[in-house]
């Protein structure tokens, strides 16, 4: 699927089809809609996504598969190879970057040796304004508002009139990136499609994604405390499942089976084949609140609740999940994939995934795909020239492992910043305190499986290559919603706070029905009819609502 | 009367004060607007620094809030954003059960903070006063007063660690057999948690402004009451009390004005563990209702009700505060 | 209020009353050391959790109440690169020269406000107080203090928060209850109204001063979120909004996973509750100093003379 021209709906047909079809077979209660990625005849959003052309860096231990299992990589490449024969970017000048961030903060520039070689190897000054993520929202919102913007900035999930700010504000990239233009950016041209497809807006393509794998959340759960009672890791319906928790729960040992109990209402769902936030059949939208199926996913999980299967504080949401889970006091909850070797590497615990059965054991459970990139880096209007080298600044940041400029975007200098303890890179103090600079939020190479040892790879790639045929995308990713963005937090509260409310016995399940109806009148529908006008036309800013 | 001491700390005061001027002398006759103006030029120049701050970084980008009528949107700029009329203010104004439910809650836990919150400071700041030592007075101080640097995020995290339904309380009276008590977690005891939260947090903090009010009273009085054979308690009465009598009535009549604003923070923090009916208030109604998706112009329309209401609850308060004999915030 | 002549000599405590009995005292000590205790446990905690290993946390699920290893790693990891301790600089001079200067503004604009019937009184009482209930938004602040050429500048930690209409409030309730006597014989005497000022009122304010000089402080030390906004030069950021950065949303194995999946490590909670204890430390050495100007009797000095 390199060199195809490939819209939303060919990107349904290509990647998800089968893992649709797969989820449709799964659960018959849902089956009808699920398979539609190949029925319909609508029309495309017109954007020509960028090709897929994988990397030939270094060849990994793991290939990765075109729907969208990861690399695996047992170690890391010691024949460095250099991704650039000259600074790429050189001439760019100062490059000014707005984006978030999640380490602490790094030496400035100018007391930052690993930063100034990163600048040297890139062939500009990479001027990044870091703000905390927590505040990221605020400071985006007065930058815009103050009109000077930075050459590049990561435009929010959450930011109200998304598609607006980036039509009036922004460039449209597809001239310079789509279908096989890619390939002047090769190491852009590695992330996978389903990563380019939260870029479309206004039929064009508005920022590089910053890529994250399409496994997205994982059901964790701790092998040791499993295999300690004999249980199955692999638990074939949801009866099976209830009796790994009911074992694992012993209050009395300062032990529960699970700590999140809205994650297990997604996970239930998975077993259940409750869409992935949106169902669309012959263009019609079905949201995952209004089936069935997820109203039963919330009973479930009540009655695990009542059943005293979750941690005493769970509904608070309130307790470190991680810590719980790293000490034993609870044996399972969901989390992102690089959560495992998080969990892993810091509680010295035996983590492992559990996919989701199918909910009475005929047929599998359905996996949940996650958004495929963190946000977008946007580029402010420019001429064709700046465009192509803040494409080239992105380029070097996307080098993958195995290039030198990868090493040293992620360790830094060899000697400086980090030392070779045999095949693993170990940061020296100069190396921990140096590199917290941003540069991952601004893109990042496409995601890989390691490198780890290889027992912990082999399971990680075990798991997606379980879960990912099995994948269901959401059929709104791509398209855009107004309403569904301003409203997100006003509608994900009346949904969460229904949720919270019934698993903690405060209401019965009748309150769920309540809820979904005050999220059809709060925004839902709304937003429903703003997909659907998507789908339906053609046109170049499907954002307008009605 | 003999002349005031003329040292002690010296003033901060920038050197752009004026020199002494003539004395306005205590004459009585009424004056014209421009002898006025003469005789308080001076003291209008001390305020002059304070006054061009508070024009220039509170007035002047108080205009910003027309974008409470205004559909605004930050790429556009706030002239050019289109006019929405009182569109934003539709989520206060709309009746609709879940905000009457945050009102009530709000008023409840404010008339609960200014009854039982409000006063602990002053009795502690009183029992403080009271100690013989001063050593021991400065170190109790010292301690009482640190809980106010905690975030509430970990004033949260630690009742949850201590009093939660896995905290050590219970897990000591689960090994123990003995049962266990949802301090958290249940509604009906949210309102005490928070109150016994802010009493934690902040009374220490609190009693610091009163007992710089208490280091005024003049020792005189006590010992002459003392004289008169005066218990403790109608020394307290007659002679503590009534010295810190305007800072607390100040203090109150400020709370009201507030009186729509309870814990944003802490209450969001402690939402789930006792859902929305038990934990709305007006901020967190508003938050998740408009404020949540960037509506720049729902949160300035709020704030205009809130401010018109804090102002008109002041306004009332003050009057009450006349009537009672005290100066209030402003005088009549 | 009355003064009597001494008629009997008694035996008196600093309140000129005996002391009172066992049973007061016993009482005031049991409520004065549980309150103490409430406050010094948890802290406690704090202090020992950040003194604790990653592996005696994970056992006790978050706090510890006492280190069993006790060790120094998470301060370490805080302060290494220096900037950390660059970010202190800062925050000690901001609340510094802030602190300084907002007090000179309060009190000046306190003490103008402080005579009732002055020129214009009233209307520029009520501009203060009407501050209170209406507050600028961020992003009308954010372009004032763009336009006027503050960003990345620390003046825009300190101007935009000079004045509080609460403090000016609170000053001015203390200075108006000097008696009148004391400022009007200082007129006769042909003093201006920067000297009363500065040599009658301030002296007798020590207290007040004190209590608004630490509020202000303390709103200098704790702010962050102006520096988030109009400092982009991350050498020029507040400790607190560095510590900021260590403390990242550590809401995992939530729902949500994947926004955060590939972020570092999260901090650990030693790190988390030796921020806490960094940031704290510096500012509540403040009070105890402060605390001489609380003692009683000063008033009576100054009138009695």
């Amino acid at each position: 699927m390199s060199d195809i021209h490939i819209g939303r709906r060919g990107l349904l047909r290509a990647t998800g089809g089968a893992a649709l079809l797969a989820a449709a077979g799964g659960t018959a209660a849902c089956g009808d809609g699920a398979g539609t990625g190949e029925a319909q005849t609508l029309s495309e959003t017109g954007v020509e996504l960028p090709s897929y052309i994988p990397s030939e860096i270094a060849a990994p231990d793991l290939a990765a598969t075109e729907d969208g299992v990861l690399a695996g990589y047992y170690s890391f490449p010691r024949d460095l190879v250099d991704a650039f024969d000259a600074p790429p970017a050189d001439g760019a000048g100062t490059v000014s970057i707005l984006t978030n961030m999640f380490n602490p903060v790094p030496p400035g520039m100018g007391d930052n040796a690993y930063w100034q070689a990163v600048n040297a190897s890139v062939g500009a000054e990479l001027d990044i304004t870091m703000t905390p993520a927590a505040d990221y929202l605020a400071k985006l919102s007065t930058i815009i508002a103050g009109g000077d913007l930075p050459d590049m900035l990561l435009v929010s999930a959450s930011l109200a009139n998304r598609s607006d700010v980036l039509a009036n504000l922004c460039a449209d990239l597809s001239g310079h990136i789509s279908g096989d233009k890619i390939a002047d950016y090769p190491h852009l041209a590695n992330f996978p499609t389903d990563s380019w497809l939260p870029s479309v807006y206004n039929g064009g393509l508005y920022g590089v994604p910053n890529p994250r794998a399409i496994v997205g959340t994982i059901m964790f759960a701790r092998g040791d405390l499993f295999a300690a009672q004999g249980l199955n890791l692999a638990p074939g319906s949801y009866d099976e499942f209830l009796e790994a928790a009911t074992a694992l729960t012993d209050p009395a040992a300062n032990r529960w089976a699970f700590g999140n109990p809205r994650g297990l209402i997604t996970y239930v769902g998975n077993m259940l084949g409750v869409p992935n936030v949106w169902r669309e059949e012959g263009g019609e939208f079905t949201n995952e609140y209004e089936t069935e199926e997820r109203r039963e996913a919330v009973a479930r999980v009540a009655e695990m609740m009542a059943a005293g299967l979750f941690h005493p504080d769970a509904a608070s949401e309130n307790i470190n999940l991680r810590d719980l889970f790293g000490n034993g006091t609870i044996a399972m909850g969901p989390d992102g994939y690089a959560a495992w070797d998080i969990l892993a590497d810091t509680y010295g615990v035996d983590v492992q995934g559990i996919p989701a059965p199918s909910y009475d054991g005929n047929g599998e459970g359905v996996h949940r795909a996650g958004t495929a990139s963190f946000g977008l880096m946007a580029f402010k209007k420019a001429d064709d020239d700046r465009i192509a080298q803040l494409l080239n600044v992105a380029n070097w940041l996307a080098a993958p492992i195995g290039s030198t400029e990868y090493m040293l975007r992620k360790f830094g200098v060899e000697g400086q910043h980090f030392e070779w303890d045999g095949d693993t890179p170990v940061k020296t103090a100069l190396g921990t305190n140096e590199t917290t600079v941003p540069f991952e939020y601004v893109t990042d190479a496409a995601p890989i499986l390691g490198p780890r040892a290889q027992a912990r790879v082999d399971a990680q790639r075990a798991f997606q290559e379980t879960a990912v045929p099995r994948i269901v995308r959401d059929p709104s990713i791509g398209l855009y919603s107004n309403t569904a963005i301003d409203n997100a937090g006003e509608l994900a509260e009346i949904i969460k706070a229904a949720e919270l409310d019934i698993v903690s016995g405060r209401k019965g399940i009748e309150a769920w029905d309540e809820a979904v109806d005050a999220w059809r009148a709060a925004g839902g529908d709304a937003i429903r009819a703003e997909f659907e006008a998507a789908v339906d036309t053609a046109s170049p800013s499907p954002s307008e609502s009605a | 009367m003999g002349a005031p001491p003329m040292t002690g700390t010296r003033t901060t005061a920038p050197a752009s004060g004026p020199q002494a001027g003539p004395p306005p002398g205590a004459a009585r006759p009424r004056r014209t607007r421009a002898q006025r103006f003469r005789r308080d030029r001076f003291l209008l120049l001390l305020a002059l620094p304070g006054i061009a701050v508070v024009l220039l970084f509170h007035y002047l980008p108080l205009a910003g809030n027309v974008i409470a009528f205004k559909d605004y949107q930050p790429y556009i700029g706030i002239s050019d954003s289109p006019w929405v009329g009182f569109a934003n203010f539709s989520v206060i104004w709309n009746g609709d059960p879940e905000f009457l439910n945050a009102l009530t809650n709000t008023l409840v836990i404010s008339f609960v903070q200014v009854a039982f919150v409000f006063p602990i400071p002053i009795a502690l700041a009183l029992l403080l006063n009271s100690l013989l030592s001063e050593r021991l007075k400065r170190l109790v101080q010292s301690v009482l007063y640190l809980p106010h640097f905690m975030s509430w995020v970990v004033v949260v995290a630690i009742f949850q660690q201590m009093l939660g339904n896995a905290g050590l309380l219970n897990t000591f009276l689960r090994t123990h057999e003995l049962g266990d008590v949802s301090l958290l977690g249940n509604p009906d005891l949210f309102i005490p948690l928070i109150t016994a939260q802010v009493i934690w947090k902040d009374a220490g903090w609190g009693t610091i402004i009163f007992l710089a009010a208490l280091s005024r009273v003049d020792t005189e009085l006590y010992e002459a009451s003392a004289v008169d054979g005066a218990s403790r308690w109608r020394q307290l009465w007659h002679v503590t009390l009534p010295s810190i009598r305007g800072v607390v009535v100040l203090l109150l009549i400020l709370k009201l004005g507030d009186a729509l604003t309870v814990g944003f923070e802490q209450i969001i923090l402690q939402r789930d563990s006792v859902g929305a009916d038990a934990s709305e208030v007006l901020d967190t109604y508003v938050y998740y209702n408009g404020v949540i998706g960037g509506d720049w112009g729902v949160a300035a329309a709020v704030g205009l009700v809130k401010g018109l209401v804090g102002l008109v609850l002041v306004y009332l308060a003050n009057k009450f505060a006349h009537l009672l004999g005290e100066s209030g915030v402003y005088q009549k | 209020m009355t003064a009597l002549a001494n008629r009997k000599p008694v035996r008196r405590n600093v309140n000129g009353t005996p002391p009172p009995g066992i049973a007061v005292r016993g009482a005031k000590g049991v409520v004065l050391i549980l309150a103490c205790a409430f406050v010094v446990i948890p802290f406690l905690a704090v202090v020992s959790t950040s003194l604790a290993d990653q592996q005696q946390i994970t056992e006790a699920g978050g706090y510890v109440l006492w280190p069993e290893r006790p060790n120094l790693d998470a301060y370490r990891a805080i302060l290494a690169g220096g900037v950390v301790t660059r970010a202190l600089f800062v925050s000690v001079g901001v609340t510094l020269v802030g602190t300084l200067l907002s007090l000179a503004c309060t009190a000046l604009l306190a003490y103008a406000l402080s005579r009732p019937g002055s020129f214009a009184h009233k209307p520029l009482l009520m501009t203060v107080l009407f501050t209170l209930f209406f507050t600028p938004g961020i992003i009308p602040m954010y372009l004032l203090v763009r336009s006027i050429g503050l960003l990345d500048s620390y003046w825009s930690l300190i101007l935009p928060v000079l004045v509080n209409a609460f403090q000016v409030l609170i000053m001015r309730a203390f200075f108006m209850e000097i008696p009148r006597e004391l400022t009007d014989a200082a007129r006769i005497d042909g003093a201006g109204e920067l000297q009363i000022l500065t040599r009658i009122v301030l002296p007798l304010s020590k207290a007040v001063l004190a209590v608004i000089g630490l509020f202000q402080a303390v709103a200098f030390w704790n702010a962050f979120f102006n520096a988030v906004l109009y400092i982009n030069d991350t050498a020029k950021w507040p400790l607190q909004l560095v510590l900021r950065t260590y403390v990242v949303d550590n809401t995992s194995l939530g729902v949500d996973g994947t926004e955060l999946a590939g972020a570092a490590m999260p901090a650990s909670q030693s790190i988390q509750m030796a921020i806490l204890v960094v940031s704290l430390v510096p500012i509540a050495l403040v009070y105890p100093f402060l605390q001489r100007h609380f003692a009683k009797g000063i008033l009576i000095g100054a009138v009695k003379g």
